[in-house]
């Protein structure tokens, strides 16, 4: 190409295309910026007043016709066709649901439906798109929209990650069936599912499942994982026999969940399967083993203990962990044995500080 | 005589084309930066609907993140600047605060406002630092996740993060400076990426602005302004372009090897075994990155390196010529040593993109751009000259398209970067600041850039006449009232 036709590609075509560009983004931003204030602006006059109609409305206590002469009053004061003060009310109205607690919630979720919202929340659902599917899947679960229940099973087997998981949880929060059922859940759960899950017992404070104790023979290893956690929410400890028994189990993430689970649920009959596991353990489940030992160990222990830190191949993080674990189970031997040692003296030291 | 111009001449073609070649390929590769920047923002705005930040800090099964921040002679802002990192929402962290040896009263002031006793801690010296004189735990057990550790200086940040390291307890470290000031929810948005992700996340580090002139009131940022003065102006143009746009692809295309020493969370795991950051590196951030991506290399284990497009660390900016020039000298330096002392990863298939994608890349567009821009200089200011003796070499109407072509092309590049900051997260005050930044946009190639360029190639020949390499002292103005 000669320099003449690069030119007058550049004069013609180029430079003009870019200097257009660059008009139509400094126009993009100005008007986006200004749209924004314009919003803002809106929000700020009318987020104190949707508040205050809408806690009104809660705590008067309206039902059926009562409610909807009442909604359609405020629908005529505000702005109600437009859409962002739709958004804006969707958003206040699930605010005061997540804030309120016992019989209240249920008097929001008329409202929101006394508003007709639910139907924009399933337009949401429909829509083509995963994140707008979970952007009205949060709505019917924030608002405990039962109902809507239907409308979002199909999900729970998507093959989208984000929409499975969020589909699953909402499920979750909405169904009336005890949790049971999770113990055919055949997908793995991530390590987000799980805060999720843990989350939906504790909001919802859901008794523990009757048949608890098959989790921990599922083949799914997550549902086994997710069995452990639960137990240790509610301090279960029925089934110690066979959270020891997952101590031997093929999966390190089970492996892992089980010590913890002994540590948190003091299960003293697992000593003994703990110290067998320690030298077969890579470091950081060796750690996790002798912080559940201090928890549940005995004489065994501490035999085990001295044992160990006799060697001279001794990994300080453990060797530190040692004392610890000694210290928690018999502080007198602690104190009085390995005397002569400078380092273990200083890891005593460090162990006995009230601060660190 | 004319055997040389015709030599020169001949030259001149030749490297022409070497130029036209060049520049068409870094335009190209930062159109397709566009694109995959503009796919990693979109993705990460909708995995938004994955977790809900809350179940997160609820939680009592969080990953344990330990806060790093070296400090030297910070007197003039490290109470308040601690008490900000102290206050950070997270269920299980602690600040892990490097006295790195100030002359200073910095120590004194943490013991005093902090009630700090020197304790027995049993330290591990698993990467190699300078001694340590002590450590430091508060008696009021309000701040028991302080922990501050006081060792002697080694002139380097390096060797600080080190001890810091070493002192730390949890599985993962965030690395950040005791005058940044942190997001209240940068570790729940930090660690995200670790949990989310069914890949073993090495490393995520997240944007970083200026705090320069934003009000800030005892260590904790109030409202966000863009910068008044020049220089702190530029570079924060520099930073949305440089976080939105550019690492946002590298993060896309998991080549990423830099995470800024400013605000960065590791796994520690990985950064101990990789030996942690190199005490001599000018540009250390970037060095263990590259080490860190070796290890994994090594182990033939899969990993990720993940930017967020939040802005969550502000940061004082150098506000003044000589500290901005000294600043990018050492990332000069910085640049051009980690890039020799891996000399050897290039185009082995072994480290795979990394290997033959991010370090060229880093070799051509980072550390050469700035020696092409000044031969380019030089020879028009050679041919200007020459054309006064009417033998100049240069085709001035070419010359002149071809620069307001690239001129536009990156001032698009910049509102672009802008634009989308303000679609995502509305960083600044009005539409006074937003038309500013335009402006600045505008005149940023003319007048900045080439700072920048002089510093650069600055940095290279002080590399090469291996010059004593200095980190500098960088004077804090303090936070200690509202800045408006």
């Amino acid at each position: 190409m000669s320099k003449e036709i690069l030119v007058g590609f550049l004069q013609y075509y180029m430079v003009p295309m870019l200097f257009l560009l660059l008009f139509f983004l400094a126009f993009l931003l100005i008007y986006n910026r200004l749209k924004y204030a314009y919003i803002s602006y809106k929000k700020r006059v009318y987020n104190p007043k949707i508040t205050e109609k809408l806690t009104e409305l809660t705590f008067m206590g309206l039902q059926g016709e009562a409610l909807k002469n009442e909604v359609n009053q405020i629908k005529t004061e505000f702005p109600y066709h437009k859409k962002w003060f739709r958004k804006l009310l969707l958003s206040s109205i699930i605010d005061l649901s997540l804030s309120l607690k016992g019989d209240l919630i249920y008097q929001v979720r008329d409202i929101y439906m006394a508003f007709g919202l639910h139907k924009y929340s399933l337009k949401l659902i429909k829509s083509p798109f995963w994140y707008t599917k979970c952007t009205g899947i949060y709505h019917f679960q924030a608002l405990n929209f039962v109902h809507g229940q239907k409308y979002i099973k199909p999900y729970i087997s998507s093959k989208n990650e984000v929409l499975r998981s969020n589909a699953f949880i909402a499920h979750l929060y909405l169904t009336t069936e005890p949790f049971d059922f999770l113990v055919d859940y055949p997908y793995s759960i991530s390590a987000v599912n799980e805060y999720k899950v843990i989350d939906v017992f504790y909001m919802k404070k859901e008794p523990i499942p009757k048949n608890i104790e098959k989790w921990l023979d599922a083949k799914n290893s997550s549902v086994v994982i997710l069995g452990l956690k639960v137990m240790v929410f509610y301090n279960d400890t029925a089934t110690s026999d066979k959270i020891i028994e997952l101590l031997n189990h093929v999966e390190y993430r089970v492996r892992q969940e089980a010590i913890i689970s002994i540590r948190d649920l003091f299960v003293v009959d697992a000593e003994e399967t703990l110290l067998q596991r320690f030298d077969l353990e890579k470091k950081q489940l060796k750690i996790e083993i002798l912080q559940s030992l201090a928890a549940v160990g005995g004489e065994l222990t501490v035999s085990f203990i001295s044992k160990n830190l006799e060697r001279n191949d001794l990994d300080k993080d453990l060797k530190i962990e040692l004392l610890k674990c000694l210290k928690s189970i018999d502080p007198d031997y602690f104190n009085t044995r390995f005397l002569m040692d400078m380092e273990i003296d200083r890891m005593k030291a460090h162990i006995n500080s009230a601060l660190i | 005589m004319r055997e040389v111009y015709i030599f020169l001449v001949e030259f001149l073609n030749i490297y022409e084309w070497f130029i036209a070649g060049y520049a068409g390929f870094y335009i190209i590769s930062y159109l397709v930066f566009a694109f995959l920047s503009y796919y990693a923002i979109r993705r990460y705005v909708l995995m938004k609907h994955y977790i809900n930040e809350e179940v997160l800090i609820k939680s009592n099964e969080a990953i344990g993140v330990s806060v790093i921040a070296p400090a030297f002679n910070e007197g003039a802002t490290i109470v308040y600047n601690v008490k900000s990192l102290l206050s950070l929402s997270y269920p299980k962290f602690e600040v892990v605060i490097v006295n790195d040896g100030s002359t200073d009263d910095s120590l004194e002031k943490l013991i005093k406002e902090f009630d700090l006793e020197k304790v027995p801690f049993f330290y591990q010296e698993h990467i190699p630092t300078a001694p340590i004189r002590g450590h430091y735990k508060s008696k009021n057990p309000v701040y028991s996740k302080l922990l501050v550790v006081d060792k002697e200086n080694r002139k380097s940040k390096a060797d600080a993060s080190n001890a810091g390291i070493n002192s730390s307890k949890y599985p993962l470290f965030l690395c950040t400076d005791v005058d940044c000031i942190l997001k209240p929810n940068t570790l729940v948005k930090l660690v995200k990426p670790f949990i989310e992700s069914k890949t073993r996340v090495i490393a995520a580090g997240a944007a970083i602005r200026s705090s320069n002139s934003c009000e800030v009131k005892e260590g904790f940022l109030l409202k966000v302004h863009f910068p008044k003065k020049w220089y702190p102006m530029f570079q924060e143009l520099e930073y949305v372009r440089a976080f939105l746009f550019g690492r946002m692809a590298w993060s896309q295309l998991n080549s990423l090897i830099l995470v800024s020493g400013g605000l960065g969370i590791f796994d520690k795991e990985i950064a101990i075994e990789a030996g942690g950051f190199m005490h001599k590196s000018l540009g250390e951030d970037m060095e263990l990155i590259i080490r860190m991506r070796k290890v994994m290399y090594d182990k033939k284990k899969k990993f990720k390196i993940t930017y967020i497009p939040e802005s969550l660390c502000w940061t004082e900016v150098p506000p003044d010529l000589k500290i901005l020039m000294r600043q990018r000298i050492r990332w000069a330096r910085g640049l051009i040593q980690t890039l020799a002392i891996h000399k050897k990863m290039f185009f082995k298939p072994k480290y795979g993109r990394t290997s033959f994608f991010a370090l060229p890349y880093f070799f051509l567009f980072e550390f050469l751009a700035p020696i092409v821009e000044a031969v380019g200089l030089l020879l028009i200011l050679t041919s200007l000259i020459l054309s006064y003796f009417y033998v100049g070499f240069i085709n001035f109407e070419f010359l002149l398209w071809t620069m307001l072509f690239v001129y536009l092309f990156y001032i698009n590049i910049t509102i672009i970067s802008i634009l989308l900051d303000e679609l995502l997260y509305k960083s600044y005050a009005n539409i006074k600041e937003i038309a500013k930044l335009i402006g600045m946009a505008l005149i940023e190639p003319l007048v900045y850039h080439p700072v920048v360029v002089v510093a650069a190639i600055k940095g290279y020949w002080q590399y090469f006449t291996k010059k004593e390499a200095k980190w500098g002292v960088m004077v804090r103005k303090g936070f200690t009232e509202t800045k408006k």
